[in-house]
């Protein structure tokens, strides 16, 4: 899963994607030491509350305005539980007195980080591995993989 | 440089939609081909033409059902174009689904249910029910297994499941640690989809696939099914489900040592935010208890789609509930999801397609009735998982009634013998729209729901052989 080439030269941006679930606390161990052999001048927390697509199991039972309202619950308890997650890795990067910058977006998961991408230009982009089974990749898709597949820059999946 | 990229970028965007639109079209192209095989097969002695065609359009219907090119009120429309361009009805009858009375009943009982959520009554019930059970984590998951089933026998099930995980999902924040991958969570939040789908089965308004059951039974048999016949009928299997439902979620997810405290906190603080109840709230109670009445009183004489309708309008006249508040709220996909069911069903009766489907069934069958309740149960439970439960519900119910006829058995117990079942769609995401809600929270994955699902289903198999049957019998059902 891992798409990036070995270099331990420190490099200029860094940017972490929270979006579904939390870093576990190996993960978060890898990103420490991530941070400190890559000492990146710049870190971009960016978390990302999911809009879901429309379900026709759902949308045909209920009607729009209960969609509307159901879609926007679901968005804002991941903009609350993502922006905790990231409060985590801020306090390790205010500690290693790295610039960050913390972003909120909703949206299509892949789609809001493919743009980040491409305004933030970071040199290494880290992604959650979700663990998620074959069955929800083929339901729900996943970000890591379809992000790699789409994109050339170095992401990371930890 | 960047041009190539964005161009290869588009390039598989592009790729990705033709290769979904791709699969779509393949299912189309199956439904069609399965259409077009029956209808040019040799007609089948015993069966007339548009019976033949009945069964072609059936198999079309089915396919798209399962395999969803488009959304179940789209392929209503379908159906109802080749129901009448191969002569099996007219175009009175191929639209006559969407004014039946069961529509109406729906649309009545819809309305009462959104006078509920519109002055918060069942968000008030359900904080201070989940309040009473949130001192231990296992109480919590009871409390909310049983309020799903609770209100689901008042509200559609799916109704049930929206109304409830904004709630849940702000318990589930409030916690002190991180509640994502808990036995906790994923017990709550698929005691909800559980729940609501148990409940549903308690009464005419859980879940719309019992009204259309009840509507195919009457086509059928000229017959009458009350309020309280049904309640009475479904009442000890969604019982002894809900416990079954709880021993299973702890079964598959024993529940982890929860700081309770922060829940009762919030669950306090809710309550408290609500106030005292509103003279609206008391409006809405009121016409609540009138319309059990008069359903239990007058539904077989006047119609349950009359007393339904007739609540509506008062709901309209108190100033209860505003045509604004229907109209921003109503979910057009159920009325036509319905309708094309209706539809279906009254042309396999009308065309003698489903006594000739039934009849070439039974030869395959042995005629032990036990057995063949047994096979009708089990069809039924993993049909309704693939499918939308009222379709399976239209799909088998028609069949279902001709073969107890034809084996002298009661044709009501037929008619509880594939609507109760078909609440029992536990295994897949895709089985009801509440287990599509509770997926989407992001705590659950697909294979959350499989093992527990099944352990349900085949329990409910069970008690359906033995409990239902012993019941109905009890209470004079055949």
């Amino acid at each position: 899963m891992n798409n990036m080439q070995k270099n331990e030269q420190h490099i200029n941006k860094m940017m972490i994607a929270f979006y579904q679930r939390p870093y576990s606390s190996d993960s978060i161990e890898k990103i420490k030491r991530l941070l400190e052999e890559k000492r990146p001048e710049e870190l971009l927390l960016l978390t990302i509350a999911e809009r879901k697509k429309s379900s026709g199991t759902v949308d045909s039972y209920l009607g729009r305005k209960d969609v509307e309202r159901l879609k926007h619950q679901y968005e804002t308890d991941q903009e609350i539980r993502s922006t905790s997650y990231a409060e985590k890795i801020l306090e390790i990067s205010e500690r290693k007195n790295i610039t960050t910058n913390k972003l909120v977006k909703k949206g299509n998961i892949v789609e809001v980080i493919k743009k980040e991408m491409d305004d933030y230009q970071p040199d290494i982009i880290v992604l959650n591995h979700t663990d998620k089974s074959r069955f929800d990749k083929i339901i729900s898709g996943c970000v890591e993989d379809e992000l790699i597949e789409r994109c050339n820059n170095n992401i990371i999946v930890v | 440089m960047g041009k190539t990229v964005n161009q290869n970028i588009k390039q598989r965007v592009k790729s990705k939609f033709t290769e979904k639109n791709k699969q779509k079209w393949i299912f189309i192209l199956i439904a069609i081909s399965l259409f077009t095989l029956i209808s040019l097969l040799p007609n089948p002695e015993g069966l007339s033409t548009t019976g033949q065609h009945a069964i072609a359009v059936f198999a079309f219907t089915i396919t798209l059902w399962i395999t969803r090119p488009a959304s179940f009120p789209m392929i209503f429309f379908f159906t109802a174009v080749l129901l009448v361009g191969t002569g099996v009805l007219t175009p009175e009858n191929a639209f006559q689904g969407a004014g039946s009375s069961t529509i109406f009943f729906l649309l009545g009982a819809i309305i009462l249910a959104f006078s509920l959520s519109k002055y918060n009554l069942d968000k008030r019930v359900a904080l201070k029910f989940l309040k009473r059970f949130g001192s231990k984590p296992s109480t919590f998951l009871f409390g909310t297994v049983l309020i799903s089933a609770l209100l689901s026998m008042m509200m559609p099930a799916h109704g049930v499941v929206a109304l409830l995980i904004p709630i849940i999902l702000s318990i589930l924040r409030a916690a002190k640690k991180e509640m994502i991958g808990t036995n906790f969570s994923k017990a709550i939040l698929l005691s909800l989809a559980y729940g609501s789908s148990i409940g549903s089965m308690g009464t005419l308004l859980g879940g719309a696939r019992n009204p259309l059951a009840i509507s195919i039974y009457y086509q059928t048999t000229n017959e009458m099914v009350s309020f309280l016949d049904w309640f009475i009928a479904a009442i000890p299997i969604v019982l002894i489900m809900i416990g079954f439902v709880y021993l299973v979620l702890r079964f598959y997810y024993p529940l982890e040592q929860i700081d309770m405290d922060y829940l009762q906190n919030y669950l306090q603080k809710e309550v408290k935010k609500m106030g005292k109840i509103s003279y609206g709230e008391l409006k809405v109670v009121f016409f609540l208890i009138l319309a059990f009445i008069l359903w239990s009183l007058f539904g077989t004489i006047i119609g349950m789609a009359t007393v339904a309708v007739f609540i509506a309008g008062l709901l309209g006249v108190s100033n209860t509930l505003n045509w604004e508040d229907v109209e921003n709220k109503l979910p057009w996909g159920i009325i036509f999801l319905y309708a094309g069911a209706i539809t279906l069903s009254f042309a396999l009766s009308e065309t003698g397609a489903s006594s000739f489907i039934a009849q070439s069934l039974i030869q395959f069958v042995s005629v032990n009735p036990l057995l063949v309740i047994f096979v009708i149960v089990t069809l039924t439970i993993f049909l309704s998982e693939v499918m939308s439960n009222s379709a399976a519900t239209a799909t088998i119910l028609p069949i279902t009634l001709t073969i107890f006829t034809s084996l002298g058995l009661s044709a009501k117990t037929g008619m509880y013998v594939v609507a109760l079942p078909s609440a029992f769609a536990l295994m897949f995401i895709i089985g009801t729209p509440g287990s599509a809600m509770v997926y989407d929270t992001g705590f659950l994955k697909v294979k959350d729901f499989l093992k527990p699902g099944l352990t349900l289903n085949l329990i409910g198999i069970a008690i359906f052989m033995t409990l239902g049957l012993g019941w109905w019998k009890v209470i004079g059902l055949w």
